[in-house]
């Protein structure tokens, strides 16, 4: 039986300070963008802390709630099928902004991809530490974990929301592959994504179009590259410290979504290299400490859902700040603790609760 | 823990922390080593200087009357990229705006992040725009800006001297041009945060330093209306191939009146051909002929070698010189100073010129201001063409005495006409009277040095010989009933291609001025090639002169020489049995200002003019472009057609002018100043 120790201080400390930190950058952030939309200015940023509050609840209870009564049929399958059904169901909502990603519930709303990332992770860790040694048979391993991966992501994309179909196919890619998946099936994978790619490219010219501005972003400065060019001038003009907290003016509507899957952008340019720097450090320690909880977990299963929760957060988090430096297409995620969001937020906090709840098991 | 998972982990690892070393390596390129120049970058999107208002002044009359306004239009733009379906929008806008598709929906495919679809529309237009199924407003793919338009309420009347500004607001020619600076107001300058829209925060970074100002020009609308009116008939019935006419006050030099023809709309300049803007009046030169005899005649009289009664032989029609045959187009004996200029003899006056030196000749014709630009406030006037003393042929002391071999403008022969009226005095000819700030006050501007050309006796003298000139010389179809005029004819041919003088081209001019004894007005009617045959001055000049003199110095309210009351029968202007058609003012049809209340009247509709001063009545008609035929005096009494009639334009209306019906009620001057002049065009 492994010792109870105490939670990893480092990751409770680094996500607190994410957390209180995406306060501001969401108050800052959305504040020209609520003013001309015509509501309120404090409008999401009085949510945003309402969210803060519930998510710090989350933590809490995921962190207490003990881990191995998720290792369970009954949560595993049953979040699993429960998510798939919220995400077929999601479908038939009216569409907000162009996209059905939203259950409206009053005041608030609730996203039911977020919820499904954790779902995803719960159900491969449940298989992958009952059949590790399995993981090589088609028909034990690889197969209801893509299948069910499979799903998830093409319901979400018909949302459509590309960015978290990708990030569920990158957890079930990370877990599948540390997991010891052949390289022959990893080989297979990668080909089938790249004709995939290409195929999903071909399809609609717009994406065609996407490439070419990710590859020289002033080609087109005001369609698809615009979004792009002004993340890009939103970093580069906050130099060494930025402009001050608030000062920035990429946000007044040049960037899109600056309050969400831009925020980095005015993290760089409202505080320079030292907040996005303090940021890509902080993603990292999350990354260092999240493995390392991961690889002491005191079973399969712990180990499982803290490389999966780790993974969901910390590359979320780099692809995030890769997309807003244009080193990835542009593909909306939020970051997670700092980005608004109430379904993101909440999430990610349950995951980072998962973590350290593992950690405080470590053998 | 396995190996395999151990070693999948560290590869994981790695690949993540590869993944985060680019995003550090970038973020060190972005804000280290490109941050200038993506602030630049950044600063240029987010500010911008921005020019707002500025203006441009009016063009007016010397009544106030607006010869050029600018008024606000709606202007429609573009962000290009931001239209989604631009094949619809331009078939929807096309429909709308009048415009080829495929011209909008080119603009619809440019690159460039902002494009006006099309500037200045009307309110109609820009409402109908609205009204589309499109995204127009702040903020969305479509927009509206507030731009000035430059619109000319009067049409193409002054056309060449008010000119024309561009759709930048931007004086091109005539007047516009001339006094841009003053007409044009400083924009205020802003500077503009803006956010990802378009929509913007305006800050006023500097104050305009100028405010537009108006031009008030020395024009008077009334009698602009009235020379348009005759030179217009007169072009088109002589077939002529240009026209051009001027009235001016010859005692203050100003231009009261200025047409060229052929002439332009000025709301429709772009579709003007180059030959309608011509200000001929001013850029035009031409050689004079029997016109400049009046300062032949002038110089030789002041110098004293001549008198009116002096004879000379014009030895039946034809004089050598220097291996030159001059002839006359009549053959005369003995005639004298007098009648060489009533009949305009070249033999005569050749001998006239002959007395006195070249240098003197030269003097005068150069003190009339002949060689030398008169300074008007106008573009591209020509300083015509004299010759030289030393360069003077053995023909050209004879030549000039006719009007050959130099080149005037009909302004500076207007202007030398107006000096003999104005007792010798000349002061040059000038057409801007002053501007006028926002405050409304009239800064006039300083007028040229009047001149002494010749002595009031000389010039007192001359007026009685080209008095004569019209009461029985070649000028006869000058005349005007009840008021005596004066003046001189001109038939000069013109020069051919080959440099010879051509016996089928011809300038048909008349310079004048009315009334004789105390000239109001002076000015030139010229005629370049009529057509058909008739082409002397007193044949197709003359008359067009006496007309626009019959109706000016009635419209001056110029009291006539001739005390007698003019029959009601009797033609009070030369004008009338030219005209298309005179509704003449039947007893029963007459619309008195005693039969009812003031009629309310618009655009096709005959104004109501009752109660009206002449110069009121006549320029209320004109507005809607009908003419007048003027009895009496007074204040109108009566009209025909009556107020409201639709009638086309063009007719000419009668008015019956008269004591005012209620003396207690309105007095003349009081109908002036009571009553505003029913206006048929809003500005």
């Amino acid at each position: 039986m492994p010792r109870r120790m105490g939670y990893d201080r480092w990751l409770f400390v680094t996500a607190g300070l994410l957390v209180l930190g995406g306060i501001l950058m969401v108050g800052s952030a959305s504040h020209y963008f609520a003013m001309s939309s015509g509501m309120s200015p404090w409008h999401f940023f009085a949510r945003h802390v309402v969210y803060v509050v519930l998510g710090s609840a989350a933590l809490v209870a995921a962190m207490r709630f003990p881990y191995r009564r998720l290792d369970d049929a009954r949560f595993a399958l049953g979040s699993a099928a429960a998510c798939v059904l919220a995400l077929v169901a999601v479908l038939a909502m009216p569409a907000a902004g162009g996209a059905r990603r939203w259950f409206p519930l009053g005041i608030a709303s609730v996203q039911p991809s977020e919820v499904a990332k954790l779902a995803l992770i719960l159900f491969l860790a449940y298989v992958l530490s009952r059949r590790e040694e399995k993981v090589h048979e088609t028909l034990a391993v690889p197969l209801p974990c893509l299948a069910l991966t499979g799903l998830m992501a093409a319901l979400v994309a018909i949302e459509p929301d590309l960015g978290s179909a990708v990030m569920l196919c990158a957890i079930c890619g990370t877990m599948l592959f540390v997991a010891g998946l052949r390289w022959s099936w990893i080989g297979a994978a990668a080909g089938v994504a790249f004709v995939g790619a290409v195929v999903a490219v071909l399809a609609e010219p717009y994406r065609i179009q996407r490439i070419r501005t990710f590859w020289n972003p002033t080609e087109d400065l005001q369609g698809s590259g615009f979004q792009l060019w002004q993340s890009l001038i939103a970093v580069g003009s906050g130099g060494l410290t930025g402009t001050g907290l608030g000062q920035g003016r990429q946000k007044a509507l040049f960037l899109p979504a600056a309050h969400t899957d831009f925020i980095f952008s005015v993290v760089g340019e409202e505080l320079g290299l030292l907040g996005t720097g303090l940021l890509l450090l902080a993603f990292s320690i999350l990354f260092w400490r999240g493995m390392r909880a991961a690889m002491r977990a005191p079973d399969r299963f712990g180990f499982y859902l803290v490389l999966g929760t780790t993974a969901l957060l910390t590359l979320q988090g780099f692809i995030h700040m890769g997309v807003c430096l244009g080193l990835l297409p542009t593909k909306g995620l939020p970051l997670p603790f700092v980005s608004w969001g109430g379904s993101s937020l909440i999430a990610s906090m349950v995951g980072m609760g998962w973590i350290l709840n593992v950690s405080q098991y470590s053998n | 823990m396995e190996t395999t998972v151990r070693g999948r982990v560290a590869l994981f690892a790695l690949g993540v922390a590869v993944l985060a070393a680019a995003i550090g390596a970038r973020l060190l390129q972005l804000q280290v080593f490109r941050a200038d120049e993506l602030a630049a970058k950044a600063a240029r999107q987010h500010e911008q200087m921005i020019d707002i208002g500025g203006g441009r002044g009016a063009i007016l009359d010397r009544e106030g009357r607006e010869l050029a306004v600018s008024v606000a239009t709606s202007s429609l733009f573009a962000h290009p990229q931001r239209v989604q379906d631009r094949p619809r929008a331009a078939r929807l806008l096309a429909r709308v705006l009048e415009m080829p598709e495929s011209k909008i929906l080119e603009k619809l495919r440019s690159e460039a992040p902002f494009v006006w679809i099309r500037r200045r529309l009307d309110p109609q237009t820009a409402k109908a725009v609205e009204a589309l199924p499109l995204p127009v407003g702040p903020g969305k793919p479509f927009g509206f800006e507030t731009e000035g338009k430059r619109f000319y309420p009067q049409g193409a009347l002054a056309v060449q001297v008010v000119g024309f500004a561009n759709i930048d607001q931007e004086g091109v020619e005539g007047i516009e041009k001339v006094f841009d600076e003053t007409l044009r107001g400083d924009a205020a300058k802003y500077l503009a945060v803006r956010d990802g829209r378009g929509g913007m925060v305006l800050q006023l970074a500097k104050a305009p330093s100028k405010t537009p100002e108006d031009v008030v020009l020395t024009l008077d609308l009334a009698l602009q209306h009235i020379v348009e009116r005759e030179l217009d008939v007169a072009f088109r019935e002589s077939g002529a191939r240009s026209a051009a006419a001027i009235l001016l006050d010859p005692a203050t030099g100003h231009v009261l009146a200025l047409a060229n023809r052929p002439t332009a709309d000025p709301n429709r300049y772009g579709e003007a051909k180059p030959e309608q803007k011509r200000d001929r009046a001013v850029v035009d030169q031409y050689e004079p002929g029997s016109t400049f005899k009046v300062i032949t005649a002038a110089a030789a009289l002041e110098t004293g070698t001549v008198t009116p009664e002096r004879l000379f032989d014009c030895q039946n029609g034809a004089i050598q010189i220097a291996g030159h045959r001059i002839r006359d187009h009549h053959p005369y004996g003995t005639l004298s100073v007098r009648q060489i200029l009533e009949e305009s003899s070249n033999v005569g006056m050749i001998k006239v010129g002959r007395t006195i030196s070249p240098a003197r000749f030269d003097e005068y014709v150069r003190r009339f201001g002949f060689g030398a630009r008169t300074g008007i406030e106008l573009p591209g006037e020509q300083q015509g063409m004299v010759t030289p003393l030393r360069r003077w042929s053995a023909l050209t002391g004879a030549s000039l005495s006719i009007g050959q071999e130099v080149a005037v403008t009909a302004l500076q022969l207007a202007s030398a006409i107006a000096t003999v009226a104005n007792d010798g005095v000349r002061v040059p000819p000038r057409i801007v009277l002053g501007t006028r700030d926002s405050s409304g006050s009239l800064r006039p501007l300083p007028g040229p040095e009047p001149e002494r050309v010749i002595s009031t006796a000389t010039a007192r003298t001359l007026r009685g010989i080209l008095e004569g000139v019209v009461a029985r010389g070649t000028g006869r179809k000058a005349a005007v009933p009840g008021y005596r005029i004066g003046g001189k004819t001109g038939t000069a041919q013109k020069v051919d291609a080959r440099g010879g003088y051509s016996h089928s081209q011809f300038v048909a001019s008349f310079a004048g001025f009315g009334p004789a004894e105390n000239p109001r007005l002076a000015g030139i009617v010229v005629l370049d090639s009529p057509a058909g045959g008739v082409y002397y001055g007193g044949q197709v000049a003359a008359p067009v002169f006496g007309r626009i003199l019959a109706d000016a110095l009635a419209c001056l309210r110029v009291a006539p020489d001739e005390c007698a009351p003019i029959p009601a029968e009797a033609e009070p202007s030369g004008s009338a049995k030219r005209r298309p058609e005179t509704l003449l003012a039947r007893k029963d049809e007459e619309q008195t200002a005693a039969d009812d209340a003031p009629v309310a009247t618009g655009p096709g509709q005959v104004p109501d003019v009752r109660g009206l001063s002449l110069r009121e009545a006549v320029v209320a008609l004109a507005d809607r472009n009908y003419g007048a035929r003027v009895e009496g005096s007074g204040v109108v009494l009566a009209q025909a057609p009556p107020p409201g009639a639709a009638v086309a334009a063009g007719v000419v209306c009668s008015i019956r002018l008269g004591a005012p019906p209620e003396p207690p009620a309105r007095s003349a001057a009081e109908g002036r100043s009571s009553r505003a002049i029913p206006r048929g065009r809003k500005g």
